[in-house]
């Protein structure tokens, strides 16, 4: 023992209380730094030769639950994902109107009922005529105009998702940089603590924007994968691109298909191969999987919901129905049908039975051959099979095609000119033709039934017959919808519906009565595509309606929205409470072990002082 | 527990923050007195609420087409109640009349039809907020032609006067026997022949009590009809009686008495010294009594048929006018066309009369209801007043107060309630409408208050409710503020 080695444990003491002062001091400066954990300096017995020669301390260390962390981190991105949705489909829920101005589409359709009502009462009054061309002109205009909304949320999404990558792959970078820095400290034994939190920081902020996994390695750093498996950060990041697109519409629609995909998709490039992340379904959360849902999946919905709305409107309006008249030939017997009113998306129904089995086959008429064969989901009504049937042929073609799709038992012929005529086996009697009919869209406002194309397919007057194709008419209708100019320019036509062998009088409202029969006719089946109804059993019910559940299902997914964003905060907010009380600052604590640290440093003073005074004494001996 | 300094305050916040956006919340409400401006704050009352406010959309349509449809079913029901006096009055136009010739061609039975007619037409051009009643759907004609037009017609367009001259002189005939001519093919025979054509006398039968007097026919086409007398004379008192059909579908006789008296009195004739003296007598006699019946009651049948012609018309049947001239030897009839004839009627021809408006009144119910000039008991009525003020008698003429008489009656049949439609049925028909009406609306009004009250409780907030929310809120927050300062005085800084 020596008074030189008391001095120097004095001094590491001394040495290791300005480590612990340097920590706490910082500890108490971060207590209000957000992501900063409270770091610790171990110290321990220095031995020298199997005897303690002071202290000596260690570097500055965090003590982080990375289960935790990995929780938060997967909290987050759900929190994040389902905040992007909230906030979207509560703006889709007041654009749908609010329960007091009642401006909602339903109550747009209902008011369209009325003042058909007011027409019915008096046909001739030029104002009833007037202000129900306005309240269709305003549904008209109102469809527009959230069909608008709805797309222009959609560009929205597709900017967020944009301005989401790009902060991504700065998050990335920063993360694989500090990466570097950590692996350097860490390798030369010293505290990367602060760095490390750095790193949790941007770590965090990225799973704010996407759903990752973060795996720790020995040396300090981290590797990145998406929530699907895809690595995003080894070394060095992956860039992730974003082929961002201005113009979204209707018919612009996410395919794995990069020919047929109209807008953006996440690609993760490296090197020269490319992935398409959005394919492969990485982004289950965080901000950018919210936008992605809500850009492909529940804003189309709503589109689709829309559209819905307006085709039925139009075709509810517009359409005529034409029977078939009965035809014989020798012992079979069937009916002829005259095809040459239909157009393109006009069927034909028919119905028969063979062997006891009634069938239903609609036969719908189909221009764009690259939409073909259709599904039976193409048209709501259930129970049938559908047809359809490239009509831009002759006629041996049409009944050739028609055929196929029937049986044997089942005899299609064409007697005639575009007439279609279609029999029964005759003398066998095992088949029955029990009815054919065909729904047209008539070309003439006047002379061709009760009915009227009030609405049409844009400002041009082109008739809505929910033709199929590539893009079907019904896609995006809803934005193109328009009250028909000619019935603008001459509202006498809404209740002239025969002009000749004498126009019917100005007072008749056979046209209206018709036109209000089929605006709330109850019967009329509606598209499972909207999300409302099965596939089995479709929504059936009036237009008026079908308004009002689009308005509740929309205003539904958005009060969803918002208490499951409630609760997702909630267990956010907890897990991040429990991280941050567990690694962050209290500064009564630092406060007290500064006393501490204080006193040590006193009394390691202390013995130097002690330790000179005895030098002293024994310089002075020698004297 | 270690509970970082950061967090503790961050806690603070978050949950200050949370009862602050709540206390905002519920001032809203209050100051707006709903629950929520958006159909997802509603919650699971937004399906109510979305269904109760389509509802009461519905239901304040239905009422006001109710509103508006009553007016006018009120509107003809007072009309046409009106019609119906007059109706009744014409009936009886005959029976209380004196045949008094106060304006020289007519008498003051026939005046006040006229006054009628005029008031019929202005009652049947009723126009309610711009639009007639009775034309059916045709709202924007005014359904009935005016008095004047309708009697007179223009140049080149005739009127019912012009229809029942033409047809008095198609069945009146050149020689004023309802187009018959009496003959003597041989001198101790009569014959009685029809002449081709639909016009005048149709002989249906004849019976005869004549001793020694064969009688034939009537047979062929056209009919005719003979009496030979024999070697032997009949008796004074013998009859012969020949049924005739009138242009109206009415029926005459005329029958002649055998009698000794020379000169014979009216409705006799005398027997004569031979076959060819009686046949003589018989002729002369028969001619004069066919002359008489065609002045009076063949007249007033001829009138009422021109006037049947004029008025019972629809949209595939024109009125019938005499094909003609000459009209007094004109076998048939014409169509009118609106060019050379005035249409009484100008209304809706197409739709069912009495259901040729339309009113949406409730769910899936749709009303038909109305009244039109044409239809058949109105149209009889104008049809009775404008007869008799068309037609016009000649003082001079000895048969002119007979043949009104017959004209009257005639009126009477046809303005006389027939069992198939009546005025007074029409007025029911529009009454039970109307109750209809009435107890719709009542109906509806009970529900839109059923359904506002519903409306009310689920989208309307409860301000006791929300008053003791926002005091307790109050209270947490006051609290909260005063652990926030008294934490904020906690430090062990403030101990060292």
């Amino acid at each position: 023992m020596s008074l030189t080695q008391a001095l120097n444990a004095a001094r590491s003491g001394l040495a290791a209380s300005q480590a612990g002062i340097d920590v706490t001091s910082r500890n108490i400066a971060n207590a209000n730094t957000v992501g900063y954990t409270a770091k610790s300096i171990d110290q321990t017995n220095l031995i020298v030769a199997g005897e303690s020669r002071g202290v000596t301390r260690l570097a500055a260390q965090r003590h982080v639950d990375a289960f935790l962390q990995q929780q938060i981190r997967t909290e987050s991105a759900a929190t994040s994902a389902l905040t992007a949705k909230s906030d979207m489909l509560s703006r889709l829920d007041r654009m749908f109107g609010s329960p007091e101005s009642e401006t909602s589409i339903s109550a747009s359709i209902d008011k369209l009922a009325a003042r058909l009502s007011d027409l019915i009462t008096s046909p001739e009054d030029s104002a009833a005529r007037l202000t129900f061309l306005n309240q269709a002109k305003h549904v008209a205009t109102d469809l527009n105009s959230m069909s608008k909304t709805v797309q222009d949320l959609r560009l929205e999404a597709e900017q967020n998702i944009s301005d989401g990558i790009a902060q991504a792959n700065t998050l990335l970078k920063k993360v694989a940089n500090l990466n570097q820095q950590i692996s350097q400290r860490v390798g030369s034994s010293l505290s990367a603590a602060d760095l490390q939190d750095q790193r949790d920081l941007a770590i965090n902020e990225l799973s704010k924007l996407m759903d990752i996994k973060v795996n720790e390695r020995d040396d300090g750093t981290v590797t990145v994968f998406t929530g699907g498996g895809q690595l995003l950060l080894d070394k060095t990041p992956a860039d992730l691109s974003f082929d961002q697109h201005t113009q979204i519409n209707a018919s612009s629609v996410y395919d794995t298909d990069p020919a047929k995909r109209t807008v953006g998709t996440v690609s993760l490039v490296s090197g020269s191969t490319r992935v398409d992340l959005v394919a492969a379904g990485a982004f289950k959360g965080g901000s950018i999987g919210g936008y992605l849902e809500l850009r492909d999946k529940i804003l189309p919905e709503a589109q689709n919901q829309l559209d819905e709305i307006a085709s039925q409107l139009a075709l509810s309006m517009s359409q005529e129905k034409v029977d078939g008249a009965a035809a014989t030939s020798g012992a079979a017997a069937g009916f002829d049908l005259d095809t040459s009113a239909l157009q393109d998306g006009n069927s034909i129904s028919l119905t028969y039975d063979v062997g006891g089995t009634s069938q239903t086959v609609t036969f719908v008429w189909v221009d764009d051959a690259s939409a073909l064969p259709l599904s039976d989901t193409d048209t709501a009504q259930t129970g049938d099979t559908v047809v359809g049937i490239d009509f831009n042929q002759p006629m041996a073609g049409i009944v050739a095609d028609m055929q196929a799709a029937l049986p044997a038992a089942v005899q299609v012929s064409n007697p005639s000119g575009n007439t279609i005529r279609i029999l029964d086996d005759g003398a066998a009697g095992t088949s029955n033709i029990n009815s054919l009919s065909a729904t047209v869209t008539p070309t003439s406002l006047t002379d061709s039934g009760t009915g009227l194309a009030l609405f049409v397919d844009g400002g041009q007057g082109k008739l809505f017959t929910n033709a199929q194709g590539a893009v079907d008419q019904k896609t995006g209708f809803a934005a193109r919808i328009t009250i028909n100019p000619d019935v603008v320019a001459d509202d006498s036509l809404l209740v002239t519906y025969q002009t000749v062998g004498g126009t019917n009088s100005a007072g008749d409202s056979s046209r209206p009565v018709d036109l209000y029969n089929r605006l709330t006719q109850a019967g009329r089946a509606f598209s499972p595509s909207t999300g409302i109804g099965g596939t089995s059993s479709p929504y059936t019910g009036s237009l008026a309606s079908f308004a009002q559940r689009v308005v509740s299902y929309q205003s539904t997914q958005a009060s969803n929205a918002k208490n499951d964003l409630a609760s997702q905060e909630v267990v956010s907010q907890s897990l991040q409470d429990r991280f941050d009380s567990e690694t962050g600052v209290n500064v009564d604590n630092e406060l007290s072990s500064l006393l501490v640290l204080q006193n040590a440093y006193s009394a390691n003073a202390r013995v130097m002082t002690t330790v000179s005074q005895l030098f002293d004494v024994l310089m002075s001996i020698g004297r | 527990m270690h509970i970082s300094t950061l967090s503790q305050s961050l806690n603070l916040q978050t949950s200050i923050n949370k009862m602050r956006s709540e206390f905002t919340t519920l001032q809203q409400q209050l100051s707006s007195g709903v629950i929520s401006d958006s159909y997802g704050g509603l919650g699971t009352d937004k399906n109510v609420v979305l269904s109760l406010q389509s509802q009461m959309r519905n239901l304040g349509s239905y009422n006001d087409t109710i509103n508006l449809t009553s007016l006018r079913v009120k509107s003809m029901a007072d009309s046409l109640t009106r019609v119906s006096d007059i109706s009744s009055g014409l009936r009886l136009t005959g029976a209380t009349t004196e045949f008094d010739m106060v304006s020289g061609t007519q008498n003051s039975g026939q005046l006040s039809a006229g006054m009628n007619l005029d008031e019929l037409v202005n009652l049947l051009n009723l126009n309610v907020e711009d639009r007639y009643l009775f034309a059916g759907s045709a709202t924007q004609k005014k359904p009935v032609e005016l008095p004047d037009a309708m009697l007179n017609g223009d140049a080149s367009h005739a009127g019912l006067t012009q229809f029942v001259d033409e047809r008095r002189q198609a069945d009146m005939g050149a020689n004023g026997l309802g187009r018959l001519d009496v003959t003597s093919p041989a001198a101790d025979t009569v014959t009685v022949g029809e002449q081709t054509g639909i016009f005048g006398f149709k002989m249906t039968g004849v019976s005869s009590s004549l001793a020694n007097a064969t009688v034939t026919g009537p047979t062929g086409t056209p009919a005719s009809m003979s009496v030979q007398f024999g070697a032997s004379q009949p008796s004074g008192g013998d009859t012969i009686s020949m049924d005739f059909d009138l242009p109206d579908g009415t029926t005459t006789r005329v029958t002649l008495t055998a009698t000794t008296d020379d000169p014979p009195a009216e409705g006799q004739f005398t027997i004569g010294a031979s076959a060819a003296d009686t046949a003589t007598n018989f002729q002369a006699a028969l001619s004069a009594s066919l002359k008489t019946e065609a002045a009076t009651s063949l007249r007033a049948a001829s009138s009422v048929q021109a006037a049947n012609e004029f008025f019972d018309f629809d949209g595939s049947h024109p009125p019938q006018r005499v094909d003609g001239p000459p009209f007094d030897t004109a076998t048939g009839l014409r169509d009118a066309t609106s060019d050379d004839t005035v249409f009484w009627y100008k209304g809706d021809l197409t739709l069912e009369p009495g259901a040729n408006m339309t009113a949406v009144i409730d769910d899936d119910r749709i009303i038909k209801y109305g009244a039109q000039a044409n239809q058949t008991s109105l149209r009889d009525t104008v049809k009775a007043a404008a007869l008799l003020s068309a037609v016009t008698y000649d003082k001079a003429d000895p048969h002119a107060e007979q043949a009104y008489k017959d004209l009257t009656s005639r009126v009477s049949t046809i303005t006389a309630p027939s069992g198939a439609e009546t005025v007074e049925g029409v007025v029911t028909q529009l009454g039970l409408t109307a109750s209809t009406l009435k107890e719709t609306l009542d109906r509806n009004d009970q529900m839109q208050g059923l359904a506002s009250g519903v409306l009310g409780d689920k989208m309307g907030i409860d301000e006791y409710e929300v008053g003791a929310k926002l005091t307790t809120l109050r209270t947490q927050l006051q609290a909260s503020y005063q652990v926030t300062s008294m934490l904020s005085q906690m430090s062990l800084v403030n101990f060292l």
